[in-house]
C-alpha cells in the first residue's frame, strides 16, 4: 500500500481506482469548528415544513446550527423563522415545542411579542426613554429565509439562492409533493434520536448502498415472513450527483409502497386503495411520472444535512451536530393529506419498523455509525475510509450496480472538501 | 374472562416478572404475557398521548411485529443488540384504575438502566397498561410504555423492549 499524506482530507486518485477519506474528518475538534463556521453558517439549512403550521398563530420551536428558532404562521397568514431569543436580554421567548399563540410573553422581563414578530407591549416601557420604540425591537430574522414547496430553510449568512442551491434537488420535491392530489403534510409527533457518531455519518448512512444487505438482514426477513414477494431484485436503479453536494438514488424494491405499489403482505382492502392511489397519480400525472411516483423509491440528502427518503415510508430527517462525535436526529413522517385509516396504519407499520428508531432496521444503522465512530480513534495510525467502490467500473465507462460503488459518497465529499476550502489538515485549526 | 377479581398483589407480581423475563432474557417465556390481540406502544415523546393512526409513535407492534421483534434479539444479525445489552428494571407507583371495556386499566412507573458497550444509559417513564385474564392467567391487552424523556436523545434509539 502507498503511503498517502497523513495530513490530507481526501486522497483522490482514480487511475489507481481509489478514494480515501481521512478519519480524521470525523474525529478532528478542529475540523468540525471549522465545518460550523464553512458549511452550517454559510449554508441553506432545514427548519421544518410549513403544513406543520397551518394556522395562523401555530409554531413549532428548533435548533438549527446551535441557535434556538421560533417557526411561526403570522396573523397575515406567512410562515416565518425568527431567531428565538428575546430583543431586551436574549431569554428564548418561547419555551414550548408546538402550539397555538398569537403572543408570546418572554418570562424573564416580561416583553411581548406577536405571532408576526413585533413587539407589542414592554413593561415600564417609559423609563426607557422618548428614543425608544417598539417598532425597532422586533423578534430577529435570521439572516435568511427561504421555502421551496413549503421546506423551509435559513442561512446564516445573506444569501437569496435557495432554489440556486437546490440545484437538481428541486425536481424531487417537486415530484413527492405531487404523491397525492390532496398534498402532503408532516404527522404530528417527531422521533428525536441521537447518534454518538460525527454528523457525516448520516447523510452517508443513507446514499451508502453497500451497507444495506450485511446491516438490514433481519428487515428482510422480517418482510418475507410477513409474506411481502421479495423474488424480485432491485431493478430500475438510478444514482446521481444532483449539484452542491445533494445526492439521489432511484429505484424500484421488490417490496411495496403505500405511495402506489401492493405488496401481497397487506389486506386486499389496503391493496385496493393503494391500487386506486396508483390509477389517480398515472390519470393526473401522466404514465410515466405517475408510474415513477408510485413504483420507484427515491433517497435524497440535501448537503449537509436534510435526508427524505421517499421508500417503504416517506420521512424527513434531519441530523444537527452537537459535537464532533455526536449528532441528535429529528425525524419526521411525510405523508398524504388524505390517507384512510387503515392505509394509514399499513404506512405506518412501514414507517416504523425501518424508518423509526425502535424498529428493525435504525437501530442496527446506529449500531454500524457507533462503532465506526469507535474505530475512528484509530485514525493516526489507520487514517483511511476506503469509498472506492465502483471507480473501476466508471473508469471502463460501464455503469455500477445498486450496492456496487461509492459514487455518491464521493459526490458528497468532494463537495464538503470544497464548502471547507482546505485540501489539508494543517489549515484547519 | 372477568377482570373485576384481579388484585393488586397479582398485578405487582405480574409486572415483576415482566421485568424479570426482559432483564434475563426470556424472551419467549415474555412473549406468552400477552393475548393474541394485544399491542406494545411506545409513543413519540411530544405526543405522549396521541393516537397510532393520526400521530407518529416510536412503536406501535401488534402480535405479529411483538414476535418477529424477540426473533430478532436472537438473530446474529439483529446488530443493534448483539451482545445482548445488560439492563435491570425498577417498577413501582403501582395503580388500579378500574376495569374499562373486559380490561383493567393499570399505570405503573419504571426505571430501566441499560449498559451496552461499557456505556450506562437511563429509560424512564410509564406504563399505561391494560390487563385481562386469559387462560387462566393475567395477560397484557396493551402493554404502552409512555417515556418520560426528551427525546431518545440520551440513550440513541430504543433497541431494548422498555
Amino acid at each position: 500500500m502507498h503511503k498517502h499524506d497523513p495530513d490530507a482530507l481526501i486522497v483522490s486518485a482514480p487511475q489507481a481506482h481509489s478514494y480515501l477519506v481521512n478519519k480524521r474528518a470525523f474525529a478532528d475538534p478542529a475540523l468540525f469548528a471549522r465545518e460550523l463556521q464553512e458549511i452550517y453558517g454559510k449554508l441553506w439549512l432545514y427548519v421544518g415544513h410549513d403544513t406543520e403550521i397551518p394556522k395562523p398563530g401555530d409554531f413549532v420551536t428548533r435548533t438549527v446550527a446551535g441557535r434556538p428558532m421560533l417557526y411561526v404562521r403570522g396573523a397575515d397568514g406567512v410562515a416565518r423563522v425568527y431567531l428565538n431569543t428575546c430583543t431586551h436580554n436574549g431569554a428564548t421567548v418561547c419555551r414550548e415545542e408546538f402550539g397555538n399563540r398569537k403572543h408570546f410573553p418572554c418570562a424573564y422581563h416580561g416583553w411581548v411579542f406577536d405571532c408576526d414578530g413585533r413587539l407589542v407591549e414592554v413593561p415600564g416601557e417609559a423609563a426607557f426613554g422618548p428614543q425608544f420604540h417598539k417598532a425597532d425591537q422586533g423578534m430577529i430574522l435570521p439572516p435568511s429565509q427561504a421555502s421551496y414547496r413549503g421546506f423551509t430553510f435559513v442561512s446564516l449568512a445573506k444569501r437569496d439562492d435557495l432554489v440556486d442551491y437546490l440545484a437538481g434537488a428541486a425536481q424531487y420535491l417537486d415530484i413527492l409533493c405531487q404523491t397525492s392530489a390532496a398534498g402532503m403534510r408532516v404527522l404530528p409527533g417527531s422521533h428525536q434520536y441521537a447518534t454518538r457518531a460525527n454528523w457525516k455519518m448520516l447523510p452517508v448512512n443513507v446514499i451508502d448502498g453497500n451497507h444495506f444487505m450485511p446491516t438490514h438482514v433481519t428487515y428482510l426477513q422480517y418482510l418475507r415472513e410477513r409474506g411481502s414477494e421479495m423474488k424480485e431484485p432491485i431493478r430500475d436503479f438510478h444514482e446521481a450527483h444532483l449539484g452542491n453536494g445533494h445526492t439521489v438514488f432511484e429505484y424500484e424494491a421488490p417490496w411495496g409502497r403505500p405511495q402506489g405499489k401492493p405488496d401481497p403482505a397487506w389486506s386486499d382492502a389496503v391493496n385496493a386503495q393503494i391500487l386506486a392511489r396508483r390509477e389517480e397519480l398515472l390519470g393526473r400525472l401522466g404514465a410515466d411520472l405517475g408510474d415513477r411516483i408510485a413504483r420507484r423509491n427515491r433517497n435524497l440528502v440535501i448537503f449537509p444535512n436534510l435526508i427524505i427518503n421517499d421508500i417503504m415510508g416517506t420521512t424527513i430527517r434531519v441530523a444537527e451536530p452537537i459535537s464532533v462525535d455526536y449528532m441528535e436526529i429529528t425525524a419526521w413522517q411525510f405523508c398524504p393529506a388524505d390517507d384512510p385509516p387503515e392505509l394509514a396504519r399499513v404506512r405506518n407499520e412501514q414507517f416504523l419498523t425501518f424508518l423509526g428508531p425502535g424498529g428493525f432496521a435504525t437501530p442496527d444503522d446506529t449500531e454500524g455509525m457507533e462503532a465506526s465512530q469507535r474505530g475512528f480513534a484509530c485514525y493516526r495510525e489507520a487514517p483511511w475510509v476506503n469509498y472506492s467502490k465502483g471507480i473501476a467500473a466508471e473508469m471502463a465507462g460501464g455503469y455500477t450496480r445498486p450496492g456496487e460503488s461509492d459514487f455518491m459518497m464521493r459526490a458528497f465529499f468532494n463537495a464538503w472538501q470544497e464548502y471547507l476550502g482546505i485540501d489539508r489538515f494543517a489549515e484547519a485549526s | 374472562m372477568s377482570t373485576h377479581d384481579i388484585t393488586r398483589t397479582e398485578v405487582e407480581e405480574f409486572l415483576a416478572r415482566d421485568a424479570w423475563l426482559l432483564d434475563t432474557w426470556q424472551l419467549d417465556a415474555w412473549l406468552q404475557l400477552f393475548t393474541p390481540d394485544a399491542r406494545y406502544q411506545v409513543p413519540s415523546t411530544d405526543r405522549p398521548a396521541g393516537d397510532p393512526v393520526g400521530s407518529l409513535y416510536l412503536v406501535d407492534d401488534d402480535h405479529r411485529q411483538l414476535c418477529f421483534r424477540v426473533k430478532r434479539f436472537n438473530l446474529p444479525q439483529g446488530h443493534a443488540e448483539q451482545p445482548h445489552s445488560v439492563t435491570q428494571r425498577l417498577v413501582t407507583n403501582v395503580l388500579l384504575h378500574g376495569e374499562r371495556d373486559g380490561a383493567l386499566d393499570v399505570t405503573a412507573a419504571f426505571l430501566i438502566a441499560r449498559t451496552r458497550h461499557g456505556v450506562l444509559d437511563q429509560f424512564v417513564g410509564r406504563y399505561e397498561l391494560r390487563l385481562m385474564r386469559s387462560d387462566g392467567a393475567i395477560r397484557f391487552l396493551q402493554r404502552r410504555s409512555v417515556l418520560a424523556m426528551p427525546g431518545l436523545r440520551p440513550v440513541g434509539t430504543v433497541g431494548i423492549i422498555v
